[in-house]
């Protein structure tokens, strides 16, 4: 297998009117998925838009193979896959069309372009509709498109923002298995909202918050953290609102019994609390609470 | 009232969207631009070789008819993206599903795209002043005489402007490219209305009006007058009539009614708008292509079958890829270039192939100065759409970031891109080339080599610059009306009317070409590098 490394370098990005999207974030990647966790506005689309070259960091640097791909994008894009989080597509062209001409742009040869178009279409579930035109294509389907484009070149590094956005559900699993299979001979970034997603196919998980990388590892890593500290309690609806003020509640669900919440806290919310196994969710929250914590007191 | 309130509120929101942006700039400068142009006499109005002198009533008609003719005609490409916005944007669709009515959504874009022309109406009266202070031809400032042409003049001819670009923004066939193309057209023929149907009150410039109130004095001040009236641009043989006296336009009641009358008529054709008007409905199209399909024997129509018809397999799919060797991301430049050029041609329907056939075959059998004369110049007008995209149809459609992402874009698919442009102009002239290689002219020849690469060149330049189709479209049309339709030495880049100097011009328009193309290519590369 050939080498693959992807260093983030201390990487910044400050847009016009100083409002900074990434601050001196770093990360090394090899071979495997990162699930790249992170609230609205943290700065994921940012650093996803910068490692498929679209832009330039202001500071610091990104390495593909020892190779700053400011100066020599060209040595990622060759081996690039890139579903970015809008696309558009050429209503006019068939769903097989739009893939021959970005094959060819790819660089491609004919006879390879082909036979992998056909294979992609059959893998993203679009080979009855690869004649019609995109134009009439539901979201769902656009977005198996983008799919299939992102994997027509074999990438060595494939990076997905909001894959699973506009899929049904049974479609969302399909691309979930398609990635743990790819996993094992490229790098996968897969940047989501959906912590189930990362859940179920990532090896390494980033949090960013802030522009800031707040934590990197694997799932267990992250998950140890909450290990002994998610709680449900049943409680009457009108006491959710005092729970939520002492609590960080990371779900809730209506029951004949009561409000079922589930609360992630070093000590039992209440003396009838029943602990649980932690989730990925629950420990994204409760990192993600943390960091807060700790900028608002850094603030003050 | 409350119908007011919305009016004004959509109104509002799209002019302050509008003037917040760097192009709003852009159209101010060009406002300035044209009032310098009005001052230094690159622009004059003229009574035959004659120009009066710079007093109020003068510079004050001369300025208001500069914005009347020549915003009429920029204007309607600057302000022709009010719905379109809402479109690209989707704010549409949130509008869509209020209970706002589409009269009142259209006035609302009709008052906010008058607003944004009255705004360069504006800075070109101020400018009308300050050419009477600098020109200090005659010091006697007359306010009225001065201003009032902008008001009874210029404003309705942009409140009809305004009205237009929405009228067609509304109407399917006419919200792309042929729309842009037609107005040039249109425009063309509403500054002769008058003269052309005899009625003077179909005069929407005002330019009609004005020369009628001016002729009197003219023949009674200018030796030798005989009816020219006319804006001419870089002409500067201009004399000035010293014994031309004209106080202006006497608005009369009756004049003033047959200006504002247009503002109504603004009025009238955006509420004829509403009735083609889709209100952001993605289903009026889709029912177009779907009665396409079935004509074709589709089993359905692609654009209203819905997701869960395609045939869905177990969630368990294993994933079959073949790895790709290692050879295979190195294919020819052809494959790109074939790529580009379906992507360019893809779409049209039959009567467009039809149109270029009839007129590649006519090329070949007409006498040579018809081949290469009207039938070429026809033959690169039929295409303009394609060029027209070129440079920005990934910014139009959204797959930059798709494109941009990839390897060797520079060196592989901009000038595939450029090339196809180039081809589809061989393609679409051949005939005449033959001709003129059959004939032995090779000047000739040489103009329409230059003229094929021009005209992609300027396309892919204003597009990659601007990211709309809308400059090459109003351009190329203005160009193509002057150079090979009206067959103006120097402005014919086809070289059909350059007659000794064709071999001279079309060293020229090949520089251009590579000028353009230099200029598209480094903004590209900027593009690439990323912001």
């Amino acid at each position: 297998m050939a080498f693959m490394k992807l260093e983030i370098e201390t990487v910044s990005k400050t847009y016009r009117g100083n409002i900074a999207a990434l601050r001196g974030f770093r990360l090394e990647l090899g071979p495997g998925v990162l699930g790249l966790l992170g609230p609205n506005g943290a700065g994921k689309s940012t650093l996803m838009r910068i490692l498929a070259t679209i832009t330039q960091p202001t500071a610091g640097r990104v390495l593909w193979n020892g190779t700053d791909i400011k100066h020599a994008p060209d040595a990622l894009r060759t081996v690039l896959g890139y579903l970015p989080q809008d696309f558009g597509i050429y209503p006019n062209l068939s769903a097989a069309e739009f893939l021959e001409y970005l094959a060819a742009v790819k660089g491609l040869d004919a006879a390879s372009a082909r036979k992998r178009i056909g294979e992609l279409l059959e893998l993203v579930n679009l080979a009855d509709a690869a004649r019609r035109p995109l134009g009439g294509f539901s979201g769902g389907m656009r977005q198996r498109v983008g799919i299939a484009q992102a994997l027509l070149n074999d990438p060595q590094l494939l990076i997905v923002d909001e894959p699973t956005a506009g899929l049904d559900p049974e479609e969302r699993v399909r691309f979930r298995n398609l990635l743990s299979e790819l996993s094992g001979e490229r790098i996968v970034i897969l940047s989501t909202h959906i912590v189930s997603d990362v859940e179920a196919v990532a090896t390494d998980i980033a949090l960013i918050a802030q522009g800031q990388l707040v934590v990197h590892g694997a799932p267990e890593a992250l998950l140890a953290g909450v290990n002994g500290k998610v709680w449900e309690v049943v409680i009457p609806s009108g006491e959710l609102p005092a729970l939520r003020q002492g609590h960080l509640v990371s779900s809730t669900a209506h029951r004949n019994d009561g409000v079922h919440a589930r609360v992630v806290a070093d000590a039992p919310p209440r003396s009838d609390a029943r602990q649980l196994e932690p989730s990925l969710e629950d420990a994204y929250l409760a990192t993600l609470a943390a960091h807060r914590h700790a900028a608002a007191e850094a603030a003050v | 009232m409350r119908a007011l309130g919305v009016v004004y509120a959509i109104a509002r929101a799209d002019f302050l969207e509008r003037v917040r942006r760097y192009s709003y700039l852009v159209t101010l400068l060009f406002a300035v631009y044209l009032g310098y142009a009005a001052g230094t006499g690159i622009i004059s109005l003229r009574l035959g070789d004659y120009r009066g002198v710079y007093t109020s009533a003068w510079i004050g008609v001369m300025v208001s008819l500069v914005a009347t003719t020549f915003l009429s005609l920029v204007g309607f490409y600057i302000v022709k993206n009010a719905v379109d916005r809402d479109r690209q944007t989707r704010v549409g669709e949130i509008l869509a599903a209020t209970p706002l009515t589409k009269s009142s959504y259209l006035l609302g874009k009709l008052l906010s795209n008058f607003a944004v022309l009255a705004s360069m109406v504006a800075v070109l009266a101020v400018a009308a002043v300050a050419i009477q202070i600098v020109a200090a031809e005659d010091r006697t400032f007359h306010a009225r005489a001065l201003l009032l042409p902008f008001l009874f003049l210029t404003l309705p001819a942009m409140a009809l402007t305004a009205a237009m670009a929405l009228f067609f923004e509304a109407f399917r066939f006419l919200r792309g490219g042929f729309g842009n193309v037609l107005w040039f057209f249109l425009w063309s023929f509403g500054i002769a209305l008058p003269a052309v149907t005899n009625h003077p009150q179909l005069d929407p410039s005002g330019l009609w009006m004005v020369y009628q109130s001016m002729l009197p004095a003219a023949h009674a001040g200018i030796p030798g007058y005989k009816d020219g009236f006319s804006l001419t641009i870089a002409d500067k043989s201009v004399r000035v009539a010293t014994g031309f006296h004209w106080n202006g336009v006497e608005w009369t009641p009756a004049i003033v009614i047959s200006r504002l009358a247009w503002i109504a008529v603004a009025i009238a054709l955006v509420l004829c708008g509403t009735w083609f008007f889709d209100r952001f409905d993605p289903a009026r199209s889709r029912q177009k292509s779907g009665a396409k399909s079935r004509r074709k024997g589709a089993a359905a129509a692609a654009g209203v079958v819905p997701e869960l018809a395609t045939v869905r397999a177990p969630i368990a799919t294993s994933t079959h890829l073949t790895p790709l060797a290692s050879g295979a991301r190195h294919s020819g430049a052809w494959r790109i270039l074939v790529a580009e050029l379906r992507l360019a041609l893809k779409g049209y329907r039959w009567w467009w192939y039809a149109g270029a056939g009839g007129l590649l075959i006519a090329q070949f059998f007409a006498p040579l100065d018809v081949a290469r004369g009207p039938l070429l110049a026809v033959a690169w007008l039929w295409p303009v759409l394609v060029w027209s995209a070129l440079g920005t149809r990934e910014a139009r459609f959204g797959t930059e970031q798709l494109l941009f992402s990839c390897a060797r874009i520079l060196p592989r698919q901009f000038p595939a891109a450029w090339m196809a442009g180039i081809l589809v102009a061989a393609l679409t002239g051949l005939g005449a080339a033959v001709r003129l290689a059959l004939a032995g002219q090779s000047a000739g020849l040489l103009a329409w080599a230059a003229g094929a690469l021009f005209i992609p060149s300027l396309a892919l330049a204003l597009g990659v610059w601007s990211g709309s189709s809308k400059f090459f479209e109003g351009l190329y049309v203005a160009l193509w009306y002057v150079g090979p339709l009206h067959r103006v030495p120097g402005i014919d880049f086809t070289g059909s009317a350059n007659g000794a100097q064709a071999g001279r011009y079309a060293l020229f328009y090949l520089g251009v070409a590579a000028v353009l193309v230099g200029a598209a290519f480094f903004r590209r590369a900027r593009q690439l590098r990323g912001a």
